[in-house]
């Protein structure tokens, strides 16, 4: 088991030699530190999730999940530390990662007074505005995968939760993004559209092995069901970052997984 | 390369300020409410043309006053959407979503000010053409030129005023904290011009024989001030920081 430490400012002697293989890394972070007046929202983050896999960032209510997702997305800077993603530094490439960026946040960020086809449209035209025919063929592939044909023209704010989340997910698809971030997606969800979400993710992942989805979750569950990693963050800090594989039992047996990781978050 | 990877600028710019303007009118209450108090002044203009003299509209021409009356009214119609600029879009949990705009921070900032500034200058122009046509038709005397120039400097101004009022939306907790201040930034002007004697006589001075150019020139500072000041205030680190620390605090308030 791989326990994240951080001491001093060992970290910057690794950095040469992490450079080297972050290639194969969709994110590297090391000892990424964030900071707002009176408090330390990310302290000491040392990271690294994989190209084309489905990593579970777990952790309680203010663990800092929400803050590291922003962090990979561009739209904090960090204070201390070398942050990589995708192969591009941040801050000195957060526009280009952005651009490679599909974000759902927490609560969504649909305008209720817009309908699920402005949102869409909007955005293709952000991300593609130029190109019209690839713009159309993507946004018919996002409404036939997600499955978002009876509500496009629908008020947003008078849709569910679940066709919510799937407008915004739709959203995030758009561009054909390399890291896809979830932030607490299945909140809100009824059982039965949670399962649906989850193995629609799984599906997505697998047809598309290039991909990578880092998944925020305090839900031990949904991570259990669809990540190949586990990073389990507690008050800023990565408390342990874990494959699947090295949570199983030694004859391979899953059935300890949630056990395992219950006591790493108990420590979180 | 991703087709992420090749975004002109200046389209996602216009694709962000089409939007801002399309979800202030779409927006059914809000929508409607604004579109009536702007379409208003207008109709009034249109039915009471023949009922009141036109020599009541030129009159209103004539001085600073007057047309100060005009080209501010849509300002000051448009400065609780401005109060909610950056605000709004925090607590309706969709700033992260607009944070993530493929555009550089400046051009996010100024994305919010000019959609809002091209649509009361669109308007100030219909208004000033709407009194000047009756002022006209009756064979009354129009100051063209000071209308003119006017205009000129209710562009500078608004952009200033704009901008500061962008600058408080992204610097309040809330929406209501906001709007407070920036109706304490409306009013504060006007306060001023009328507590100091060399303001009230400009304002009363005949438009024509004013020098507006070397006024508005001297007005120039004041507004690339303020767009520096917004520009300073929307940056996605800081409104990001801010909105986490405003989330800290609810999830303690809850406990």
């Amino acid at each position: 088991m791989k326990t994240a430490t951080c001491s001093g400012e060992w970290w910057k002697q690794r950095a040469v030699e992490s450079s080297r293989n972050a290639a194969d890394q969709a994110v590297v972070l090391e000892a990424i530190t964030v900071a707002c007046p009176g408090k330390l929202i990310l302290d000491a983050i040392d990271l690294r999730v994989p190209l084309g896999c489905i990593c579970g960032l777990l952790g309680p209510n203010g663990a800092g999940k929400t803050s590291l997702l922003r962090l990979i997305a561009g739209l904090l800077k960090p204070g201390q530390g070398r942050a990589i993603v995708l192969g591009m530094e941040i801050p000195a490439r957060e526009d280009a990662v952005r651009r490679l960026i599909g974000y759902v946040p927490e609560r969504d960020g649909l305008y209720d007074e817009m309908r699920a086809r402005d949102h869409l449209e909007h955005v293709a035209r952000l991300v593609m505005p130029h190109d019209r025919q690839r713009r159309q063929a993507q946004l018919r592939e996002v409404i036939r995968i997600l499955a978002l044909d009876e509500v496009l023209d629908e008020w947003c704010g008078s849709l569910s939760a679940g066709f919510r989340k799937r407008v915004a997910l739709a959203r995030a698809l758009l561009g054909e993004p390399k890291l896809l971030l979830l932030d607490e997606v299945t909140n809100e969800l009824d059982p039965l559209a949670r399962v649906d979400f989850l193995t629609w993710l799984r599906e997505w992942q697998r047809a598309r092995p290039d991909r990578t989805v880092i998944f925020a979750t305090h839900v031990l569950g949904d991570a259990l069901v669809v990540c190949d990693r586990f990073v389990v963050l507690g008050r800023g800090k990565v408390i342990a970052s874990v494959t699947r594989d090295e949570l199983k039992t030694p004859e391979g047996d899953e059935r300890k997984l949630e056990e395992a990781l219950r006591t790493l978050l108990v420590r979180a | 390369m991703s087709v992420r990877e090749r975004t002109p600028m200046l389209t996602c710019f216009w694709e962000l300020c089409r939007w801002e303007v399309a979800r202030t009118f779409a927006a059914r209450e809000r929508g409607r409410r604004l579109l009536a108090f702007l379409v208003m002044p207008l109709l009034l203009f249109a039915v009471s043309a023949p009922i009141i003299p036109a020599e009541s509209v030129a009159l209103l021409l004539q001085t600073w006053f007057g047309v100060f009356v005009l080209i501010l009214f849509p300002f000051a119609a448009l400065s609780s959407l401005l109060a909610s600029a950056v605000a709004g879009e925090r607590e309706r949990g969709t700033l992260e979503v607009w944070l993530l705009a493929p555009v550089p921070d400046w051009m996010l900032a100024l994305a919010k000010v000019v959609p809002y500034w091209l649509v009361g200058l669109l308007y100030d122009a219909a208004l000033v053409s709407a009194a000047t046509g009756v002022a006209a038709l009756a064979g009354q005397p129009v100051p063209l030129r000071g209308l003119l120039m006017s205009l000129v400097f209710a562009a500078s101004g608004s952009l200033t005023v704009m901008a500061l009022q962008v600058s408080i939306s992204a610097w309040a907790e809330s929406t209501a904290v906001a709007q407070q201040f920036v109706v304490l930034l409306l009013l504060l002007p006007g306060l001023a011009a009328f507590a100091i004697e060399p303001v009230t006589r400009f304002l009363f001075h005949s438009l024509d024989s004013f020098p507006v150019f070397s006024f508005s020139l001297g007005a120039l500072p004041v507004m690339l001030l303020s767009i520096f000041i917004v520009l300073r205030a929307v940056r996605r680190d800081r409104l990001v920081l801010r909105c986490s620390q405003a989330s800290n605090r609810s999830t303690r308030t809850r406990r």
